[in-house]
């Protein structure tokens, strides 16, 4: 991971290390340290002498009501907005606790009891009970973004298994993405109580089953309505479970998405230090390197919407930076007309992926005296008259002397 | 109608006539040498109404130029004109005028090139 190796994982209790052990073990196959607990352990704590031992954070445990040791929501909330990640599951039966923690990221579980129902598209074909959701991995219900949910085609996927509760987030916030939803037919609702008019508010596609925070620092916080989604016994059954949870937890523990600037350099065309101010109507070109990380290391970034403005308080200039394939990225342009104090401003925000932002700030001067333009075009026959006048004086003065 | 043509007519020859043989030659190339003058300053007005007169200064100077060559040399033929020194009694020096003539155009030229640009 770009971010470090050490999770710590709070388990409702320590048996759930046997049932759970694929998607644990593919986590430790990628090289992470799994520091397991129970949740109510009283030894538990995120940070020693100011520093965090841990970098993420897996919490399976949805009915935990209050965690041990120095570790509570204050501290996760903490440990998020220092930039590391968590991944978070819940139940039918989730807790207070973790709703709290979900509810700072802006994701809403349902009510307590309820579980996500689907009649048309149950996972347990011999058993009447339709809590069990499968959800195929096509655009309707499962986000289409590599960068999160992997890139093996739509064609060689199953469907994946489900089986908990419904949440809503605020889409269009741009912070919250949603990965799993529900089909039109999905409701959120308890199924062992009579159906009422107020049963089911979450229904169809906003039955939002996992979704994601990327935050404004780029932490990630991946919410999963159903704990069982990652249990073993989901993954041997025929179902896209093992790829899906190991794709969403490569993005959200940082090993993809994420970007990272260097070697900013901005110049005039033909020299390559910057002057201490730029003058109107100079000819520059602004380079960047951007690379992702894909794992292991860092690779050059491709994209081709890259943009760069400069600015001075409005955008004079907007182009797109265009990539080389070593993950430079060069725009060449004009300075305008206007002096100033202008600022280049990257902003590249793209879903599944970190923030880019750079800024650097750069003073533009007008012309000095002597680089206006020395002769004007126009001016031409005024020059000619001047210049004639005189001649044409010394012309007659030679003529007069020598008339009688 | 007819009379005030042929009156006009016979003052036009008339007039002519009488320049071209009474004038001396000197006089007469000064003459010459003011229509160039004033030729120059009409093109260069209308080239300045017609494409503007973008660079003022620039127009100023070359216009002021032609104006201020024809007033020096108007001057300079009233001053070697023999028949105004018998008029108002004055000593007949045509040296001294092509001389201050030429100081003049010198330090006017001068002046108008600086603010040539």
């Amino acid at each position: 991971s770009a971010s470090g190796n050490n999770v710590l994982v709070l388990l409702d209790n320590t048996a759930m290390q046997q049932s759970y052990s694929l998607f644990f073990n593919q986590l430790k196959d990628r090289g992470y340290k799994l520091n397991f607990f129970s949740a109510e352990d009283p030894s538990l704590t995120l940070t020693e002498y100011g520093e965090y031992l841990y970098d993420h954070l897996i919490i399976f445990a949805p009915t935990v009501e209050e965690f041990g040791g120095l570790v509570d929501v204050p501290s996760i909330l903490d440990f998020i907005d220092e930039g590391h990640n968590v991944l978070l599951a819940g139940d039918s039966t989730v807790s207070d606790l973790s709703r709290e923690i979900a509810s700072e990221c802006g994701i809403e579980f349902d009510d307590e009891g309820t579980y996500v129902l689907d009649h048309f598209h149950s996972g347990q074909s011999d058993v009447a009970d339709h809590t069990t959701v499968s959800i195929s991995t096509s655009e309707d219900t499962m986000l289409q973004e590599p960068v999160i949910t992997g890139s093996k085609r739509q064609s060689d996927r199953k469907p994946v298994l489900f089986k908990g509760i419904a949440h809503t987030i605020k889409e269009g916030n741009g912070l919250n993405i949603a990965i799993l939803r529900g089909y039109d037919t999905t409701y959120s609702s308890n199924p062992y109580e009579p159906i009422k008019a107020t049963s089911t508010s979450i229904m169809g596609s906003n039955t939002i089953l996992v979704s994601a925070l990327q935050a404004r620092n780029n932490a990630r916080v991946v919410v999963s309505g159903s704990i069982q989604m990652f249990s073993d016994r989901y993954f041997t059954s025929s179902s896209d479970n093992e790829y899906l949870t190991a794709e969403i937890s490569k993005w959200c523990f940082k090993e993809r998405g994420i970007l990272r600037a260097h070697n900013l350099t901005h110049h005039r065309i033909g020299e390559t230090e910057p002057p201490q101010m730029y003058r109107v109507r100079d000819e520059i070109t602004y380079s960047v390197v951007i690379e992702e990380f894909d794992g292991k290391q860092w690779v050059p970034f491709q994209s081709q919407n890259v943009q760069l403005e400069f600015t001075m308080l409005d955008p004079y200039v907007r182009t797109f930076l265009k990539p080389s394939t070593r993950g430079l990225y060069t725009a060449t342009f004009t300075v305008p007309d206007v002096y100033g104090v202008y600022s280049f401003k990257v902003n590249y925000h793209q879903i599944g992926y970190s923030t880019l932002s750079l800024k650097t700030i750069q003073s533009v001067r007008p012309f000095r005296h002597d680089e206006y333009e020395r002769f004007i075009k126009t001016a031409n026959p005024y020059y000619t008259s001047c210049i004639s006048m005189l001649v044409g004086v010394f012309v007659l003065f030679v003529f007069l002397l020598f008339t009688k | 109608m007819t009379d005030i043509r042929k009156l006009s007519i016979e003052i036009y020859k008339k007039v002519s006539n009488d320049y071209v043989q009474t004038t001396p030659k000197k006089l007469k190339l000064i003459d010459v040498y003011l229509f160039y003058v004033a030729l120059t300053g009409v093109i260069q007005l209308l080239y300045a109404i017609r494409v503007g007169s973008f660079p003022f200064n620039s127009f100023l100077s070359g216009f002021i130029s032609t104006i201020g060559s024809f007033v020096l040399t108007v001057s300079l033929r009233m001053h070697l004109n023999p028949k105004n020194a018998e008029k108002e009694r004055v000593p007949y020096r045509p040296e001294r005028a092509i001389a201050d003539w030429l100081f003049c155009n010198i330090i006017f030229h001068f002046t108008l090139f600086s603010f040539l640009g």
